[in-house]
C-alpha cells in the first residue's frame, strides 16, 4: 500500500507532521508530496534500502534475553519527524537553561545546600535521595558543573505543548542512534536533504570532545580523553565505541586503568602507562570505584575516586550528579530555575503527583487508573505502571507499593503522546513519540539540533524503549523560513 | 594505543587469515579430487590433520570421515574453533571491540563478511555451491585486508595488524606443506612420481603460487623446487620467508621489540638453513615442527612484551 497522506487520519491527538486529514503542517509538505508520489514497490525498495543500511553499516543494540545477549538490528523508520526550526530555537534555550539550573543545583547540594536551607527544596526529599553521594561532598568539579552530559526526554501533550518528561543525567544514551539515523537517512533521501533544509547534526561529537578537552586538569596540553565501557556486552556498547571513534580517543574498560601511588589514572598501553586527563565514563556511579562503591565491581578503577577528589583526572559526569536524576528531584526542577536564574523555565514540567505529600497521594491513590506511576530511581521503563492500561491486579499492587515507600514514587496524567505518521503492516499510521535531545555543559553550553525520536510501534501504545520494542526516527529541525 | 587493543587487533587479522587459508586450502583440494582417479586413495580427513583439528573432529565424529562431516566441520561447525564461520565470527567480535581505531568502512565490511559467511556456510557443504561460496569468501577477506590497508592510518594498530596476518599466514602455509610432503615424499626417494606433479600444482594452488612460481622459470614442478619456492622466496607473499620478513619489519616501527626479535630471528635462520634438495619426508616434518613451535613462542613473546605489559 503507498503512502497515502491524504487519507492519513492523525485522530484526536496532536500529529507532528499532519495538522488534519489532508493537511500537512508547513515543515512536512515537501515530504508529503514526496512521499505520496511513491508506489507500493518504490515505498518497498526504500524500506528495504534503510535496513539494507542499518545492517551493513553495523548499526545494532543488544538485547538481554534469557542471558544471552542478543544483537539486533536499530529499527528506523522512513518517515522522519519534523520540527520548525524556529520552535527549535525555543527548545534549545529551555534545554541550556534547565541544565544549567540542574548543575547549579548538584553543585549546591554537594556544598552549602542553600536551597534547603531557603526553604524552597525540601530536606526530606534530599534524605531520601538514592542517589546522593556522600563522598563527593565539598568536592568543585571543573566550572562548577556536574552533569556535563545530559539526555532529557520530551514530549509533546495532545494540545501541542512540549514537556520535559525526565531529565536523565546519569549516563543517557542514544546519541550515537541519532548521527546514524541521519547518516543512513541522507544515504537513502539524497533528494529530500536537497529540497528541504535540514539542519545538521553532526557537530555533536566535535561539540562532546571540545566540552571533555575544556574540563581537563591539565590545560594547556592535548589532554587525553578517554570513553569507560563496560565492555561488549552492555547494551549501549554501540555506542560507546562509535563515540569513541568519533572523538579520536581510546575506549577503554575498567582493567585498562589504573591509580598509581601518585594519584593519577594511568592506562596500560604497548609503551607502558600513559596518564588520563577525562574519562567520559559510561558506567554508573555504583560501579566506578570498588574501594568507595560496590566492592565486587569489576567494571571500575580502584582508587579513581581518590584520583578525582585530587583533581588529577576529570570525570564526566561526576560522581554523584545522579542526585538530581530523581523522578522527586524533577518535580522541583521549575522551581530550581526560579531560585537560581530568576527566569521563568522555557520548557514546562509534565504536572507531577508527589506521593511523599499527603495530598498528593491520596489524589494518586483515588485516580490511580487514569495515572502512569513511576518509581523516583529507575529508568528504561521499567517498574512503571500506567493506570489505564494496568489490570486490576496491577493497580491494587502498586496502591501497597505506593503506602510502603511514598517517597519513592511519583504520578503523572496519562499524557496523550504526539504522534507522527509510521510505516506499519499495511501502510501508515499515527503511531506516539517522544524526543531525546543531547544537552551538554562545560564551560559553555550546547544542544543537538533535535535529537533521538523514539516510536511506540504497536498501536496506542506509550512505551518507546528500544529495549522493549520501541522503533526510531530521524528528527528534522527544518528551517521553513518564519521568523 | 591500548594493549588490549592491540591484542584485538592482532587477533582479528588472524582470524581473517585463518578463514581465507582454510577457504583456499578447501577450494584446492576441491579442485585436486576432480583430477584424481578413482582408486587414487585422497581422503577429505588429510584436511583436518593440515588444519590441527583432527583430535577435535575425532571427539565428535569418532567413525566418520567422508567429505561432507569434514566439509560441515570446517566450514560451519561453531564448535571448531578454527572452522570458517568461528574464524569469521571471532575477527568481527575482534573488529567490534576495537571499533574506536578500527574504520568505519572496514566494519562494515566485518559486517558484511559476517553476513555473507553466515547466510551461505550451510549451503557450501556441498560440492556444488562449494568453489562459488570459497571464492566470494577469498574475495571478501582480502577486500577487509585491503580496507585496512587503505584506511589505517600506518601507526602501531597497523602495525600489530600486519604481524597478527603475516604470522597466522606463516603457520598455515607450514601446515599446508607438511601434510602434502608426507603424502608427496618418501623416505627413499625424492618425491613419489605418481601424481605427484598434480599434487604439487595443487599445493602451489592452494596458496595462490602456481602462476608466481611458474613466471620464475623452473623447469618443472617437483618436490625439490616447489618447497624451497614455498619457504624461501622473499618476493612471494604467501612464503613463510616473506612473512617472517615482513614480521621483522613490523618489529621496527613499535616499541620495545627486542625479545620477540630473537624468536624471530631464530626461527629465520632455522627457515634459510633448509636444503630442500636432500629433504627427506621425516626432515620436512621435523623442521616444520619445530617452525609451528618457533610461531607459537613468537607469539608468546608478543603477547608478554604488548598484551600483558606492565
Amino acid at each position: 500500500m503507498p503512502i497515502d497522506f491524504k487519507s492519513y487520519d492523525p485522530g484526536k491527538g496532536y500529529d507532528e507532521l499532519i495538522s488534519s486529514k489532508g493537511n500537512p503542517r508547513r515543515v512536512a509538505q515537501v515530504l508529503c508530496r514526496y512521499f505520496s508520489k511513491l508506489n507500493d514497490a518504490e515505498v518497498a525498495e526504500l524500506k528495504q534500502a534503510v535496513d539494507m543500511a542499518i545492517k551493513t553499516l553495523g548499526i545494532s543494540f543488544t538485547v538481554y534475553s534469557e542471558g544471552n545477549n542478543i544483537d539486533r538490528s536499530w529499527p528506523l523508520d522512513l518517515i522522519p519527524r519534523m520540527v520548525s526550526s524556529k520552535e527549535w530555537q525555543k527548545t534549545d534555550l529551555g534545554l541550556k537553561q534547565r541544565l544549567t539550573a540542574l548543575n547549579l543545583f548538584i553543585d549546591d547540594l554537594y556544598h552549602k545546600q542553600q536551597i534547603v536551607k531557603d526553604g524552597v527544596f525540601p530536606r526530606e526529599v534530599l534524605a531520601g535521595a538514592r542517589n546522593y553521594r556522600k563522598q563527593c561532598e565539598g568536592v568543585s568539579p571543573p566550572f562548577g558543573v556536574w552533569a556535563n552530559i545530559c539526555g532529557a526526554d520530551l514530549v509533546r501533550g495532545g494540545d501541542g505543548t512540549q514537556y520535559v518528561l525526565e531529565d536523565n543525567l546519569r549516563v543517557p544514551s542514544g546519541v550515537s542512534y541519532m548521527l546514524e539515523n541521519r547518516h543512513v537517512m541522507k544515504r537513502v533521501f539524497p533528494e529530500l536533504f536537497e529540497d528541504i533544509n535540514i539542519l545538521p547534526v553532526d557537530d555533536y561529537t566535535t561539540q562532546l570532545y571540545e566540552m571533555l578537552a575544556a574540563i581537563s586538569p591539565r590545560q594547556g596540553e592535548a589532554p587525553e580523553v578517554v570513553v569507560l565501557t563496560p565492555g561488549i556486552y552492555n547494551s549501549a556498547y554501540f555506542e560507546h565505541s562509535y563515540l569513541a571513534q568519533q572523538m579520536g580517543a581510546q575506549l577503554v574498560q575498567g582493567s585498562d586503568l589504573i591509580v598509581d601511588s601518585d594519584d593519577c589514572v594511568y592506562m596500560r598501553t604497548i609503551y607502558g602507562m600513559k596518564r588520563i586527563d577525562v574519562i567520559y565514563r559510561r558506567i554508573d556511579d555504583d560501579f566506578l570505584d570498588p574501594d568507595e562503591f560496590r566492592a565486587d565491581s569489576a567494571l571500575g578503577v580502584k582508587g579513581l575516586m581518590r584520583s578525582w577528589r585530587k583533581g588529577k583526572v576529570a570525570i564526566a559526569n561526576a560522581p554523584g550528579a545522579g542526585v538530581a536524576d530523581d523522578k522527586v528531584v524533577y518535580a522541583f526542577v521549575p522551581d530550581m530555575i526560579r531560585y537560581y536564574l530568576d527566569e521563568e523555565p522555557i520548557i514546562p514540567n509534565v504536572p507531577t503527583y508527589l506521593c511523599m505529600k499527603d495530598d498528593d497521594r491520596s489524589y494518586v491513590l483515588d485516580h490511580l487508573a487514569e495515572l502512569v506511576v513511576k518509581p523516583a530511581n529507575e529508568s528504561g521503563g521499567y517498574g512503571l505502571l500506567i493506570g489505564p492500561h494496568a489490570t486490576k491486579k496491577e493497580l491494587k499492587e502498586f496502591a501497597a507499593l505506593i503506602k510502603h515507600d511514598p517517597r519513592n514514587y511519583i504520578a503523572q496524567p496519562t499524557l496523550a503522546l504526539s504522534t507522527v505518521p509510521t510505516l506499519v503492516d499495511g501502510g501508515v499510521a499515527p503511531r506516539h513519540v517522544d524526543l531525546r535531545p543531547f544537552t551538554l555543559q562545560g564551560k559553555k553550553s550546547y544542544a543537538t539540533t533535535g535529537g533521538l525520536s523514539r516510536v511506540a510501534l504497536p498501536e496506542g501504545s506509550l512505551v518507546v524503549n528500544s529495549s522493549q520494542g520501541g522503533g526510531s526516527k530521524d528528527t528534522w529541525v527544518v528551517d521553513v523560513g518564519d521568523k | 594505543m591500548l594493549s588490549r587493543v592491540a591484542e584485538n587487533v592482532y587477533w582479528m587479522a588472524r582470524y581473517l587469515e585463518r578463514a581465507e587459508d582454510t577457504a583456499r586450502l578447501i577450494n584446492s583440494m576441491t579442485n585436486l579430487l576432480l583430477d584424481m582417479p578413482r582408486d587414487v586413495e585422497l581422503g577429505w580427513y588429510e584436511l583436518l590433520n593440515v588444519v590441527g583439528a583432527e583430535a577435535l573432529y575425532n571427539e565428535y565424529y569418532p567413525d566418520k570421515t567422508d567429505e561432507r562431516t569434514v566439509m560441515r566441520f570446517l566450514i560451519s561447525d561453531i564448535r571448531n574453533p578454527g572452522a570458517i564461520v568461528t574464524c569469521i565470527n571471532g575477527a568481527r567480535e575482534n573488529a567490534r571491540v576495537s571499533r574506536d581505531i578500527v574504520p568505519n568502512e572496514v566494519w562494515e565490511q566485518a559486517n558484511e563478511l559476517f553476513l555473507y559467511t553466515t547466510e551461505n556456510a550451510k549451503s557450501s557443504i556441498g560440492r556444488r555451491k562449494r568453489s562459488d561460496f570459497m571464492s566470494g569468501l577469498i574475495r571478501r577477506c582480502q577486500t577487509m585486508t585491503g580496507i585496512m590497508m587503505g584506511t589505517l592510518p600506518h601507526d602501531d594498530a597497523y602495525q600489530f595488524l600486519r604481524i597478527g596476518r603475516n604470522l597466522e599466514r606463516a603457520d598455515m602455509s607450514s601446515r599446508i606443506l607438511d601434510v602434502a610432503a608426507a603424502k608427496l615424499l618418501s623416505e627413499e626417494e625424492d618425491f613419489n612420481p605418481a601424481f605427484a606433479t598434480v599434487r604439487w600444482i595443487s599445493v602451489l594452488k592452494s596458496l595462490n603460487a602456481f602462476q608466481a612460481y611458474r613466471q620464475q622459470g623452473f623447469l618443472g614442478v617437483n618436490g625439490a623446487n616447489v618447497l624451497d619456492y614455498l619457504l624461501h622466496k622473499r618476493d612471494f607473499p604467501r612464503s613463510m620467508g616473506h612473512c617472517l620478513e615482513e614480521v621483522s619489519g613490523c618489529f621496527s616501527a613499535i616499541p620495545n621489540p627486542e625479545v620477540p626479535i630473537t624468536h624471530l630471528n631464530k626461527l629465520l635462520k632455522g627457515l634459510d638453513s633448509v636444503k630442500t634438495k636432500q629433504l627427506k619426508r621425516s626432515g620436512l616434518h621435523k623442521f616444520i615442527d619445530q617452525f609451528q613451535v618457533g610461531i607459537g613462542g613468537l607469539h608468546s613473546a608478543i603477547a608478554d612484551t604488548y598484551f600483558r605489559s606492565q
